[in-house]
């Protein structure tokens, strides 16, 4: 869209869980600066697409570069460190901690994130009053919506330059969903994070996306800017059910 | 009459029990991070009794003063084990693991036979004893019981406010959602393995300390520690001290007023009992 080089890339990707292959060749670009969506249903390889993005699990084939650079085989506390952090499907909170020490663990990763922990604490404090009130309470004990803020705070402790968020509204209250959405846009406006989620939500993603991917059975089946599959036919029978 | 020996019973269990805690928090620590029983555990425990032995025996070494080097040794060991033994069956089922650490038991304990022979060892009496009214506290117990709890009670520091110990932490909650915290997993293995067995041998010096041991007693500790693990519950060292005070106890109650024999039967109906109430040990969390 730019003309730039994407901040990621990645090439024919093939990736599953021992003899079962979950993704069939996926290239897909992530254009520095943009809010990228990745839609599909249950079982099209998005969470899988995630996990090899973020380093949790091995592709194949294909190959992963994050700014330039190959990171196919990098372990996820390496990529963490480079800014390609995740905020993992079912927020993976650590349950027995408090908000606060959870906050703090996002800060593990690099020597840079643990020199402006404090400086980033009270940035997310301040995006997240919430977190504030409850810092002393252990994260297993909050609301599906605290957790899902908890966990994107945490994965911004981190610094990203890359944010993932795989499935961030799932099972929450449609109201909660809105403050998500919101979320992201202004990480992605304020902040200037690069952003990519996989979402369910399909008209709400692709209304915020500059771009999107469609997944199908592991692979990719469509692409183009938001606005372009809000109008494509097949996206509106098969997604938004027009 | 009657209370004063309820008292010096009560005591002596209490010393026992705790350093029992110390001795299970090596299997605690490897069990709650790498998903391992370690049934080495005895024969480590035992490793560091002769450690703290021989330092004495042949170079006159108070085991009080030798202990930096005992732990330094027990924490050396435990990462050579890792990266020889654990790492390569890391992801593997968990009976190779079992089978691992048993083949490493006997290895270990065969060793110490033949090298050591099975005479019965200890150390004499280093400190004085003295009267608290009828009860009497022995010195060296209660020196040993002394470090163990505040060993325990520094592992809890460790644990709770450093860094690492946050980590080793994530790690026990969730090893995944650990490494998208910039956490090197392996890392944190290996050196949770070196803690482990350090805190084996500091609980085999106390052990020297107090109580006679041969190789084969490695048995009877690996047994204990299981069994004070249970109880207590995983990833709280103050559970696996109440654990081991509980086995203290238990003992010296069972050998006053029964029979010694009878006393690992005690320490495992304490644990069958803990496993059919509290399956995830008395201090647990409800998740």
């Amino acid at each position: 869209m730019t003309g730039q080089e994407p901040m990621m890339r990645v090439d024919g990707l093939e990736a599953g869980y021992g003899e079962v292959t979950v993704l069939w060749g996926v290239d897909m670009e992530i254009e520095r600066g943009a809010v990228t969506a990745i839609l599909g249903p249950n079982g099209a390889g998005k969470t899988t697409l995630m996990r090899c993005i973020s380093g949790l699990s091995r592709p194949k084939k294909g190959r992963i570069t994050f700014d330039g650079a190959d990171v196919t085989t990098l372990s996820p506390h390496h990529r963490v460190k480079l800014g390609i952090v995740l905020v993992p499907e079912g927020r993976r909170l650590f349950p027995d901690m408090t908000v606060h020490e959870n906050l703090l663990m996002g800060a593990h990763s690099s020597a840079e994130a643990r020199a402006k922990m404090y400086e980033n604490l009270e940035m997310v404090y301040n995006l997240f009053p919430v977190l504030k009130a409850r810092r002393r309470q252990l994260a297993g004990t909050m609301s599906g919506g605290e957790q899902q803020m908890l966990a994107i705070a945490r994965g911004l402790m981190a610094r990203p330059k890359l944010l993932l968020l795989d499935e961030p509204s799932a099972g929450l209250a449609p109201k909660i969903v809105l403050q998500i959405f919101d979320l992201v846009k202004l990480l992605n406006k304020e902040y200037g994070i690069t952003i990519a989620l996989t979402e369910q939500h399909v008209e709400n993603a692709l209304r915020m996306a500059d771009a999107a991917y469609v997944m199908e059975n592991g692979r990719v089946t469509l692409s183009g800017s938001g606005k372009e599959l809000l109008s494509n036919p097949k996206v509106k029978e098969s997604y938004l059910g027009l | 009459m009657v209370w004063e020996i309820l008292a010096q019973i009560l005591l002596n269990g209490f010393f026992t029990g705790s350093i029992y805690g110390l001795m299970a928090l090596g299997l605690m620590l490897i069990w709650g991070v790498l998903r391992i029983i370690n049934i080495a555990h005895g024969a480590l425990v035992i490793l560091g009794a002769y450690a703290a032995f021989w330092l004495f025996r042949l170079y006159g070494l108070n085991p009080f003063y030798s202990l930096p080097l005992v732990l330094l040794i027990g924490f050396l060991l435990g990462l050579s084990i890792h990266y020889s033994l654990v790492k390569p069956i890391l992801k593997a089922p968990e009976l190779s693991s079992l089978l691992v650490f048993f083949g490493l038991s006997l290895v270990i304990v065969n060793l110490m036979l033949i090298y050591w022979t099975a005479n019965v060892r200890g150390l004499p009496i280093l400190y004085p004893s003295y009267n608290v009214g009828s009860v009497t506290v022995i010195g060296d117990r209660l020196l040993a019981s002394v470090t163990a709890i505040v060993t325990t009670a520094l592992l809890m520091v460790f644990l709770q406010f450093t860094h690492l110990g946050r980590s080793i932490r994530a790690t026990v909650q969730d090893d995944e959602a650990a490494s998208l915290m910039g956490v090197n997993v392996n890392r944190i293995y290996a050196i949770t393995m070196g803690i482990g067995v350090l805190l084996a041998s500091l609980g085999g010096a106390l052990i020297a300390l107090t109580t006679p041991f041969t190789p084969y007693t490695s048995d009877i500790y690996a047994l204990y520690a299981f069994a004070v693990v249970v109880i207590g519950g995983l990833g709280n060292p103050l559970g696996t001290l109440l654990g081991g005070i509980i086995i203290g106890e238990a003992e010296n109650f069972t050998v006053a007023y029964y029979s010694p024999g009878m006393a690992p039967a005690v320490a495992f109906i304490l644990l069958v009992l803990v496993l059919a109430l509290r399956p995830r040990g008395l201090l647990s969390r409800r998740r």
